[in-house]
């Protein structure tokens, strides 16, 4: 433990410039909760504490305080006990007492020793909100940098587990941190990483969802995510072991995997965790749910409208029978219905939970059956509409969840001009697409097999 | 930014406008659409063809007392030109697509069917596997009369002939591929059920018509057709064969043909392999096993031979004896099959064996 | 965009086998039961045979290149001059190949899919392919391992169900060696079908031990796609009789539509087949719209090269939109027939002369 003494000795006054204190006055000037308290005398000068009353710890800040009334600053500062002290001109004290240091200053001095004295307010590790499991551990990530550091180094107790640390947005100051796992993760992809991390020009950032984007701003928007969300320390970890670097932003609890192929969107944290036959049966229900979810109205469209001789006789009358009084085509009472359902799943994400239920059961059952029988929509289509909802939410990664309900629309709209052909093309369209997409140097489609030596 | 979302709404407007320019050239939905589930050929007056089409109504537009299927029929100078002026009296584009049986009137097939199907294998209007059977009777009380079964109306006919569904061998399911390419094969003439208007039921079946090229020369009982089938290995299930002492039934068959040629003339020799199960024994007289597969086989010879002996003087293979020959023949000579196989030498021969007696004994247990 | 172009023994079979597949079902068989009135198998094996020493000889030209491209190791050895002259009836073979493969399959989608949708609409799915081919190889290269994951058990499913309605003495005579078909120049147009190695020759540089993997990945490829040839030939001639088929435009097809059975959900399997080779058709399309650029840049400056693809599509496509009829896209491809010939073996025997004479002179240089 530095001297605190020592340091206060050092602290050097210019005459003629305006000191630490009154500038860091004028900086705070109209915030509330900026306490400048007077903590004692040392000779002759005062000794003045300030700070944000909100972002300093109450404990640590009585533990320093713990006054007697008659100010002998010696044997108090003796005893702190806390972080590393440093100094700081005027620029660095400011930023500190943002950050939620204290700052320790003589009245007139210039500079001051800047105190971590910060308490985070937030959550408690909780169990995940967007990935549930069964089976497997249940904490998940909070808004607190420290306490997810702190995660992953319960899962991954190794010397190898590197972490850098940046500061991005000019004005929020976020702190986010790399993680990677030397040996496994390959260099030139975690270079160009911090490369890219260091070249971000923005004014504040929220979320780890936004650092994505502001990642990629140089190229197009891209259509796919392209790197994994988790909140779950597990998963990360487990990331980490397979050559990925996780990005953590302070304040968001979710974090980036990259670089992220396409079929690490389709892993649920629980295929470890179970038995590897029933993972890879439910890998390949997840999948054969994407392609209904993607397919199923516009191969409606296109049985019903343009390709009717690829159906069986008693399917091509019971559609004719089904959508008997309709007034309008095939594709516009498609359209119809799936905007309705993208309203319903919309609006339910917004529900307090109380009257969600209200919701479903408006939507579902009066809606529906509702449409039907004013002849607006025909029943079989509420059947393909309703197969379409439930497959969209078996989508393990929710920003791939949101990426299908969007294209969904451009298959139909294929299928409506050319039928199967139409669904096809789109299809083709669709994986000519992603095999454009490279993800932080990987390409979007790697192939499944792993290679020898290559990520 | 501004830049990227101007680009976006761009490209927004060309697909919009796509779409609009497009208009969606094949689409035509479902209910805008008359199915046709059966179509029938008849001869009209001065060399013009009368096509008879049953629409299958989805059971939406179906009241309780009516039927569930509409009958139209049209003239034309061919079958494609009388499906095209049909329409001018539907309301509903008419899609043969999924039609189910062709149905082709006896006069019809006596003049010829080339020019009537030709249709079928250029364009993809009526499909291939459609089921073919020649009418003799009134095409209009066919298709006017309501089934009796309840089945829906229009898959009635190829259900009738479904080996799983009351099908049965000898009603010889024939499509439209298997009729089209035998016009072009010398080596192999037609055999189309022959059905005509039943009374309790839409159809009975009368026999299979034997063709020469794409007309109608003669006609196989359903007895003989069952030596037809069991030559062709067209025989799926059993068949009860009924005798003068007791019903057989025939569970499997198996038959090998050898061919070759003597001197210029075709010599075929078929042997089939038969087992049968007795059924139902004649409470008349005593039969005994030997008796059984005795009757059976002299049953079976004279069928063969009066089956051979029509389909000889007439010069019609129904049975594809000749594509064994084309590897003895050369390219030129394939059209002189059917004269060759008037001249052919054909021998027969039966092996029964009767498997079990069901569940009682032939013969009563003193007499043993 | 990747720039690495190493395709291994993998891709380069899934890339012959989705050739194969795209060629095999449409314009192929008419032309091989036209071409002969003795057994079918006979000019396939015959053709196979060519096609293996064709792929022979270009794996003996690749293998000289030591890591580089072809077209660039020409132009280094030779000049610029003589190698244009060289690579003018390869280009035009790709040009003509590509139109053909277009035009053909937006015919077939118009015979049997989409009867009144204008050509010009149907032909404008080269779009597609064209905007994947200015990516580069790589992208390709996954299209192509995704679309066999989904393309190629369908097509085996197809070919399983195509066994029905099978009448084997239907395909007698099964040995008779009928030299006919040598002097039918459908035999030769047929050879469109056998042009997979010419195609990846161009598209990446090449060593010793790649040019040896390349040409063994396309005689299992070929091998593999064998049956699949066989099938599109054979079936239709054990269900309709040979006379039939060859009278028959896309034999194929007519063949899946006469499938039924109970089960199958689907009742026209002859769509889902076309769809199917939608699939095949658009990464090989892709592949040689690739190979053409990638000729062009050898020739042209950068910007150059840019402008000439743009110019070559459209090219592509108003040639395909023009094209009168189905017998025209017949006649294009007996007329270049020859420059095929040429392309297979003439070739590679005049790249090997050029690159050992050059080699020799350099030797001699240093020396």
């Amino acid at each position: 433990m530095s001297d605190l003494l020592t340091f206060i000795y050092r602290l050097d006054e210019e005459p003629g410039t305006p000191s630490l204190y009154e500038q860091l006055n004028e900086a705070f000037n109209d915030s509330a909760d900026y306490i400048t308290e007077w903590i004692g005398n040392n000779e002759e000068t005062e000794l003045i504490l300030c700070y944000l009353r909100s972002l300093c710890s109450s404990v640590k800040l009585e533990y320093l305080l713990q006054s007697n009334e008659h100010g002998d600053i010696s044997a108090k500062l003796r005893d702190y006990r806390g972080n590393d002290l440093s100094e700081g001109d005027f620029e660095r004290c400011k930023k500190a007492i943002c950050q939620g240091s204290a700052v320790l200053c003589k009245r007139d001095s210039t500079e001051g020793i800047i105190l971590d004295l910060e308490y985070f307010h937030g959550r408690s590790v909780q169990s995940p909100v967007t990935e549930n499991v069964l089976q497997g551990p249940m904490n998940a990530f909070t808004e607190n940098l420290d306490v997810n550091t702190a995660l992953i180094r319960q899962q991954i107790r190794s010397s190898k587990l590197k972490l850098w640390e940046y500061r991005v947005g000019e004005e929020s100051h976020t702190r986010i941190g790399v993680y990677s796992y030397s040996g496994k993760t390959d260099e030139s992809m975690l270079a160009q990483l911090k490369e890219r991390i260091a070249g971000i020009r923005t004014e504040g950032l929220q979320d780890s969802g936004q650092l994505l984007r502001l990642l990629l701003s140089r190229n197009r928007m891209k259509l796919f995510p392209l790197a994994v969300s988790t909140e779950r320390p597990d998963r990360a970890s487990t990331e980490l072991l397979a050559g990925k670097a996780i990005i953590i932003v302070d304040g968001s609890p979710f974090a980036l995997s990259v670089p992220s192929i396409y079929t690490d969107f389709w892993h649920s944290p629980e295929d470890k965790y179970v038995n590897g036959n029933v993972a890879y049966f439910l890998l390949g229900l997840r999948f054969l749910a994407m392609l209904v979810n993607l397919f199923l109205p516009a191969l409606y469209v296109a049985l019903t409208s343009v390709n009717v001789d690829v159906n069986r006789l008693e399917i091509s009358l019971a559609a004719s029978a089904s959508r008997e009084g309709v007034p309008y085509p095939v594709f516009i009472e498609t359209l119809v219905m799936l905007i309705i359902i993208d309203f319903i799943t919309e609006a339910g994400l917004r529900l307090p939970k109380t009257i969600s239920s209200t919701v479903t059961m408006v939507g579902g059952v009066v809606l529906g059956q509702a449409i039907i029988q004013a002849n607006i929509v025909s029943h079989l289509l509420v059947i393909v509409t309703a197969a379409t909802a439930i497959t969209n939410f078996i989508v393990v990664d929710y920003q791939m969840g949101l990426v299908q309900r969007i294209l969904k629309y451009f298959i139909m709209i294929g299928a409506t001009v050319a039928g199967l052909l139409g669904v096809v093309f789109c299809f083709a369209c669709l994986v000519f697409y992603l095999s454009c997409l490279e993800s932080f140097g990987s390409p979007y489609l790697t192939s499944l097999r792993p290679k020898k030596g290559a990520s | 930014m501004s830049g990227g979302i101007g680009r976006r709404v761009l490209g927004a407007c060309c697909v919009a406008a796509l779409l609009l320019l497009s208009g969606c050239w094949d689409s035509r939905d479902v209910d805008n659409r008359l199915i046709v589930g059966a179509l029938g050929l008849e001869l009209a007056k001065d060399d013009s063809v009368r096509i008879w089409v049953r629409f299958p109504l989805p059971k939406a537009t179906m009241e309780l007392s009516k039927k569930d299927f509409f009958v139209i029929s049209q003239e034309g100078f061919t079958v494609p030109d009388a499906l095209y002026k049909v329409g001018y009296k539907l309301p509903k584009a008419v899609d043969t697509s999924s039609t189910r049986a062709l149905l082709i009137d006896e006069k019809l097939a006596k003049v010829g069917l080339t020019p009537y199907l030709e249709f079928a294998m250029r364009e993809r209007s009526v499909p291939l596997d459609t089921v073919v059977a020649i009418i003799r009777g009134n095409m209009e009380t066919i298709f006017s009369r309501p089934n009796p079964t309840g089945e829906l109306s229009g898959i009635y006919t190829k259900l009738f002939f479904e080996p799983y569904a009351g099908g049965m061998p000898r009603k010889n399911k024939t499509r439209l591929w298997e009729i089209y390419s035998k016009f072009y094969n010398p080596f192999y003439a037609n055999l189309i059920p022959l059905l005509k208007e039943g009374e309790q039921n839409s159809f009975d079946f009368v026999g299979n018509a034997i063709f020469k090229g794409d007309k109608i020369i003669g006609e196989l009982n359903k007895d003989e057709s069952l030596v037809y089938q069991m030559l062709t290995h067209r025989f799926h299930d059993s068949e009860v064969e009924l005798m003068d002492r007791a019903d057989v039934r025939i569970v499997h068959n198996v038959c090998h043909i050898d061919t070759s040629m003597e001197a210029g003339i075709p010599v075929i020799r078929t042997h089939c392999e038969l087992s049968v199960t007795l059924v139902d024994s004649s409470h008349r007289g005593d039969a005994s096993k030997s008796d059984v597969v005795k009757e059976l086989e002299t049953e079976l010879t004279s069928l063969a031979k009066s089956m051979f002996g029509k389909t000889q003087r007439a010069g019609a293979d129904v049975f594809g004896f000749g594509n064994r020959y084309r590897g003895q023949l050369t390219p030129s000579q394939y059209a002189d099959w059917p004269e060759l196989f008037k001249k052919a030498r054909i021998d027969y021969t039966f092996d029964i064996e009767l498997r079990n007696t069901g569940l009682q004994f032939l013969e009563s247990p003193t007499r043993r | 965009m990747d720039k690495s172009t190493k395709l291994g023994g993998y891709e380069s079979f899934v890339i012959h086998l989705l050739y194969f597949g795209s060629t095999a079902g449409f314009i192929y068989p008419s032309f091989l039961t036209r071409s002969t009135s003795g057994s079918f198998w006979i000019p396939l094996v015959f053709w196979c045979a060519a096609a293996i020493f064709g792929a022979w000889l270009y794996a003996r030209l690749l293998s000289r290149l030591q890591d580089r491209p072809l077209l660039t190791e020409l132009k280094r050895a030779v000049g610029p001059i003589p190698t244009s002259l060289l690579c003018l009836p390869l280009f035009v073979f790709l040009l003509g190949a590509l139109v053909v493969m277009l035009r053909s399959y937006a015919e077939i989608i118009s015979m049997t899919m989409l009867p009144t949708t204008p050509i010009a609409f149907l032909n404008g799915m080269i779009i597609a392919p064209a905007l994947l081919a200015s990516a580069g190889v790589m992208p390709i290269v996954r299209s192509a391992k995704v679309f066999v994951v989904f393309a190629v058990p369908l097509s085996v499913v197809l070919l399983m169900l195509g066994l029905s309605d099978l009448n084997w003495s239907l395909g007698i005579p099964w040995v008779r060696f009928n030299s006919d078909f040598i002097s039918n120049n459908q035999f030769y147009a047929g050879s469109c079908l056998w042009m997979g190695f010419v195609i990846t020759a161009l598209i990446q540089p090449y060593s010793q031990r790649s040019a040896r993997v390349a040409c063994r990945a396309y005689g299992l490829a070929l091998l593999c796609a064998l049956p699949l040839i066989a099938g599109y030939i054979y079936l239709p001639v054990l269900t309709f009789g040979r006379e039939l088929t060859s009278q028959l435009t896309v034999p194929f097809v007519s063949k899946m539509d006469s499938i039924y059975h109970y089960w199958v959900i689907v009742d026209n399997l002859g769509a889902i087949f076309v769809a199917t080779s939608m699939l095949y058709v658009l990464v090989v399309m892709a592949l040689k719209l690739h190979a053409l650029n990638e000729t062009m840049r050898t020739f042209l400056p950068p910007l150059g090269s840019k402008i000439a693809s743009t110019s070559l599509l459209l090219a592509v496509f108003i040639t395909a939109t023009f094209i009168p009829s189905w017998r025209d896209i017949e006649l294009v491809l007996m007329l270049t027939a020859g420059l095929r010939l040429y392309v297979m073996f003439v070739f590679p025997l005049l790249g090997m002369a050029f690159l050992h004479a050059a080699g020799r002179r350099m030797q001699e240089r240093a020396a």
